[in-house]
């Protein structure tokens, strides 16, 4: 996908935003802008782009806008990555596959970093990805799962606010929480 | 990131992914998270996620005093872990609670114990003004995750129909049924609160039985004025509750129900031929299930109404198909193959319980092994009691833990809370 600020052309007005333009037809070129909160232009096929609820509502309130799509809250950094996610997913739509949707979904998250998957979930929030967001809370939960308190604050680079009494008695009272922990 | 906690739809949609046990140490990570995993809303969510039975306890059952006048004895409670094989004896998980108690019922997360060692009272209140010795258990319910727990008496003082004698202490305890509702039980509220019944002969009627409710909000019991003509004998141990419906097993092929928002109760029929070994009754899904077992197959039934009592076969497994599926019980074959009767002592696979599509079963000579009808997966956990003496012969109550909150009332002398606020 183009991430770059060049002149979006878009081809012919948007009539109709529907999901059912799965059909790989010459509709598939109809392509819509949208503007991260950076600055950056995306241009995303319009399959893709109805994947997101929130840009599919905005279509559906206007449906013959030509106009740009701000994305105040989107970084274009997590963006890209949800846009790759997003087309993965479209394949599955006309082919559903749960096994292979599982396979892809979790190759997705594997090979992104711990900041990858926390920077994403806002984004997918805002756009109204329910599969997306779905798939990341879990790769978050599986992360953190079973790991030690003080590798859980790293990840979400958290300060410990409680002094090493309030600690201790705290530990002590979920005793049975601390057994059988991975090393970090 | 370090605001994690800013977005709270997605903070509860990703923590209440985690199960109780490390929930219980994501507290400790600062004191935002701890008060953040400690409100009962974020509870609620977490708990609906989270059904699925982690731990079964055997309630120890022995014999005490001699001939006519022996009773059986409740004991102790060992609990063991489904997910990770622990087990525990209760001193440990009950240390918090004032005295020593034996547990009676699960609901929910919270469990329900009586105190091992009755109190004594003189009461001079007969009208003839003899002075009369009175018995009674200390009643707990407790959260043994967050050791927070309430107290209170199984009868109301002054209520001298009620009066336990010293050989019907057991069974009468013993019949208490137990539910917990995390969201309340009215429309209008939604603190959490609970309610116990307990079924005893009707002191006015023979051949009949009445029920006490006791109910966390008006912290009193009350006798109901339902009577239940039946000629059944209530199987000990063997009761269990479905949100306001409480259930007993008798020792015919007949249960005993009881709609403690309703106070109506009935007899209704146990699935299958009468002949058919009914192992145990389970809540799932929201609604009773029965587990029946003959010498091919282990089914599980459904009820699903009550007005018209018709169970519906829900799962049905082939044991031998089921043992040659699974390495670790394909040394039961050769007798399941040749339909071999099983005795008493020979029996080689038992339904314990069955909870939220969960169903927990022993297999000679110490395995205990929960299969999910969901995921179809099987986990073994190998057990360190020896299973003719604990296991066979004593209930099995499944426990799923959970934070949640009993909403002890604050200031209360016969109760106690954990140190959630720091």
């Amino acid at each position: 996908m183009s991430s770059s600020a060049e002149n979006p052309t878009l081809t012919a007005e948007i009539t109709k935003p529907s999901t059912e333009i799965a059909t790989e037809t010459a509709q598939s070129a109809k392509k819509i802008t949208l503007k991260t909160s950076d600055d950056q232009i995306f241009e995303v096929e319009e399959s893709v782009a109805m994947e997101f609820a929130t840009v599919k509502s905005f279509f559906e309130d206007a449906p013959s806008s030509t106009d740009t799509v701000p994305l105040p809250n989107v970084p274009a950094k997590p963006f890209s990555q949800v846009i790759e996610f997003c087309k993965e997913q479209i394949k599955f739509k006309a082919n559903p596959d749960e096994t292979e949707k599982k396979r892809s979904n979790s190759e997705f998250v594997k090979e992104k970093t711990n900041e990858d998957l926390v920077e994403m979930i806002p984004v997918a929030n805002y756009l109204e990805i329910k599969d997306l967001l779905d798939v990341l809370n879990q790769a978050v939960a599986d992360r953190i799962q079973n790991r030690s308190v003080e590798y859980v604050r790293s990840f979400f680079g958290i300060d410990n606010d409680f002094t090493s009494e309030e600690e201790a008695l705290l530990r002590e009272e979920h005793a049975w929480a601390f057994e059988d922990v991975d090393e970090d | 990131m370090s605001d994690f906690l800013r977005n709270r739809d997605i903070a509860t949609e990703i923590l209440s992914r985690l199960s109780t046990k490390e929930l219980g140490s994501a507290r400790c990570v600062s004191k935002a998270w701890n008060s953040f995993i400690s409100d009962p809303a974020f509870l609620r969510i977490h708990s609906q996620r989270w059904t699925c039975p982690s731990a079964l306890f055997f309630v120890i059952r022995e014999r005490s005093g001699a001939g006519f006048r022996s009773y059986f004895h409740l004991k102790k409670a060992i609990y063991i872990g489904l997910h990770d094989s622990s087990s525990k004896g209760q001193e440990s998980l009950f240390r918090f609670l004032p005295e020593r108690v034996v547990l009676m019922a699960s609901s929910n997360g919270i469990l329900c114990c009586r105190g091992l060692v009755p109190s004594v009272r003189i009461k001079n209140c007969d009208p003839d003004g003899e002075p009369r010795l009175e018995l009674h258990f200390m009643i707990y319910v407790c959260n043994p995750a967050t050791r927070e727990w309430v107290a209170f008496e199984p009868l109301r003082t002054g209520n001298s129909s009620v009066v336990f004698e010293p050989v019907r202490i057991s069974s009468v305890a013993q019949y208490f049924g137990f539910t917990f509702y995390p969201n309340g039980f009215l429309a209008n509220t939604t603190k959490p609160c609970f309610k116990l019944v307990g079924i005893q002969n009707s002191k006015t009627l023979s051949n009949s039985y009445s029920f006490v409710i006791y109910s966390s909000v008006t912290k009193e019991w009350k006798t109901s004025e339902e009577v239940l003509c039946c000629d059944y004998t209530i199987n000990q141990h063997k009761v269990i509750s479905v949100g306001h419906m409480f259930h007993w097993l008798t020792m015919a092929h007949y249960m005993i129900t009881f709609d403690v928002e309703k106070e109506l109760s009935a007899v209704i029929k146990l699935p299958g031929p009468e002949l058919e070994s009914v192992e145990c009754l389970g809540n799932s899904e929201g609604y009773l299930h029965c587990v029946t077992a003959n010498l091919t197959e282990i089914q599980v039934w459904i009820l699903k109404d009550y007005c018209k009592p018709e169970w519906t076969l829900k799962h049905k497994l082939d044991l031998v198909e089921f043992c040659r599926g699974h390495t670790e019980l394909n040394h039961l074959l050769p007798r399941l193959e040749r339909r071999e009767p099983e005795t008493d002592t020979g029996v080689n696979l038992v339904a314990l319980a069955f909870h939220e599509e969960i169903l927990c079963m022993l297999v000679k000579p110490e395995k205990l092994i929960s299969y999910s009808f969901n995921t179809r997966k099987l986990s073994s956990q190998c057990t360190a009691f020896a299973a003719d003496d604990y296991f066979q012969r004593y209930p099995a109550i499944p426990y799923s833990d959970s934070l949640t909150s009993i909403n002890v009332p604050e200031g209360d002398q016969t109760s106690g809370a954990n140190s959630n606020g720091i």
